[in-house]
């Protein structure tokens, strides 16, 4: 979030990762609350004989985070915790690895590859020209076009360093794009069934138009299993091209006199991509590398799998901690406008590559 | 947010991407080498 103070509360700066256990066990409790109450519901429905809706532990995990964040808040001794939710989100990526083949990969990437593209051209067009017209900063609408078209708030981040954009406009545009992932993550499964998209369409095209990768993965995970496991490997494509991405935002700006040069040369170039490129990408594909080896039995993809679960469900409390429309609703009204027309043509977009892909040409 | 909160961000970020894969890295390598216990959902 871009105004939360995650500095340690006084007795426990002494002991860095003891500051951590409030906010963990917040995270844990939610998590196991989220998942209580969808078996409850579902028990009670059983019991009663009534068709009682089967509201996901993702869904309950986030809106329970959501209820106290925006109503008692989140006290300053929780926070180091509940901020480490990207951490967990990305050992989950990791471990979610044993699920698919190398051969899987290279179908579903490659496929995912091209529709990314796609993506972030039509992502980077229409933010660039809404930027215009909507008369923000050419750094800000840098920002959102970064943030829009490769991974949220890591390539806005990223992107701030490199074309040294201030802490106003990646506030803003941070804010933009954390207000967008949370209306994409109540909307998109529901647009999703009522379009009865498979879990194969609905997982791709989460993975390709949610923004941030925690709400791309909740956003999957709240349609199905299958549709958030295919959500987060396209978005882990889509998180690769990040150091590509910024590298061209950098030489442009760079080239305007307007930020710090960037190294020359093949191998400076090679490194300015290195440096940005998300590393647990790697992890993941090593593990899918294992998997493909058969180093693993039935009984370890099971538990590896359900791992990942574990380290996805304290991911959604923190996601659901983290949103606090108090906070979300200073991003400023023209780059959450410029943000959100962005949101519902690269939907749009997205929506008809997927199906066209699925239904025309068989992929 | 400030520039050295920022800052800190994106350091932060860079290290948890190492230190995820060291976690799950450590639970693949006790699957590979059979002594991953079962983990229930």
């Amino acid at each position: 979030m871009t105004t939360v103070d995650t500095a340690p509360p006084r007795g426990v700066a002494a002991l860095p990762v003891l500051r951590f256990v409030p906010g963990l066990v917040l995270l844990t409790v939610i998590g196991l609350i989220g998942k209580w109450a969808q078996g409850k519901l579902k028990d009670i429905g059983t019991a009663t004989h009534t068709a009682l809706p089967d509201i996901e532990y993702v869904l309950w995990a986030i809106v329970l985070g959501l209820v106290i964040s925006n109503t008692v808040g989140v006290p300053r001794i929780f926070r180091a915790g509940v901020n480490s939710y990207e951490f967990w989100l990305k050992i989950g990526i990791v471990l979610l690895g044993a699920r698919f083949l190398l051969g899987d990969l290279t179908k579903l990437g490659g496929v995912s590859l091209v529709l990314v593209f796609i993506d972030i051209a039509v992502a980077t067009s229409i933010v660039l020209l809404l930027g215009k017209l909507f008369r923000l900063g050419g750094k800000l609408t840098s920002l959102l076009a970064l943030g829009t078209a490769i991974c949220g708030v890591s390539a806005i981040i990223a992107g701030k360093g490199a074309i040294e954009a201030d802490d106003e406009d990646s506030g803003y545009a941070i804010a933009a794009i954390l207000t967008l992932g949370a209306v994409a993550l109540f909307t998109f499964p529901l647009i999703g069934h009522s379009l009865h998209l498979s879990d194969h369409e609905y997982g791709i095209w989460a993975g390709l138009a949610v923004d941030n990768t925690a709400e791309t993965t909740a956003a999957g995970k709240l349609y199905s299993d299958q549709a958030g496991d295919i959500a987060v490997l396209v978005k882990s494509t889509r998180n690769a091209l990040i150091g590509f991405a910024v590298l061209a935002y950098a030489l442009y700006w760079s080239a305007k006199g307007q930020a710090k040069a960037v190294a020359s040369g093949f191998l400076g170039r090679a490194g300015f991509v290195w440096e940005k490129f998300p590393k647990f990408v790697l992890g993941f594909l090593a593990v899918s590398a294992l998997a493909t080896e058969h180093a693993f039995t039935k009984a370890d993809i099971a538990s590896l799998g359900n791992l990942s679960k574990w380290a996805f469900l304290l991911c959604f409390a923190g996601v659901g901690l983290n949103i606090n429309f108090r906070q979300l609703s200073r991003s400023g009204f023209r780059p959450f406008v410029v943000g959100a027309l962005a949101l519902v043509v690269v939907a749009g977009t997205a929506l008809v590559e997927v199906l066209v892909a699925s239904r025309v040409v068989g992929l | 947010m400030s520039a050295p909160e920022s800052q800190r961000r994106a350091k932060f970020r860079i290290s948890t991407d190492w230190a995820a894969v060291i976690v799950a890295g450590v639970f693949v390598l006790a699957a590979v080498f059979g002594v991953l216990p079962k983990i229930p959902w």
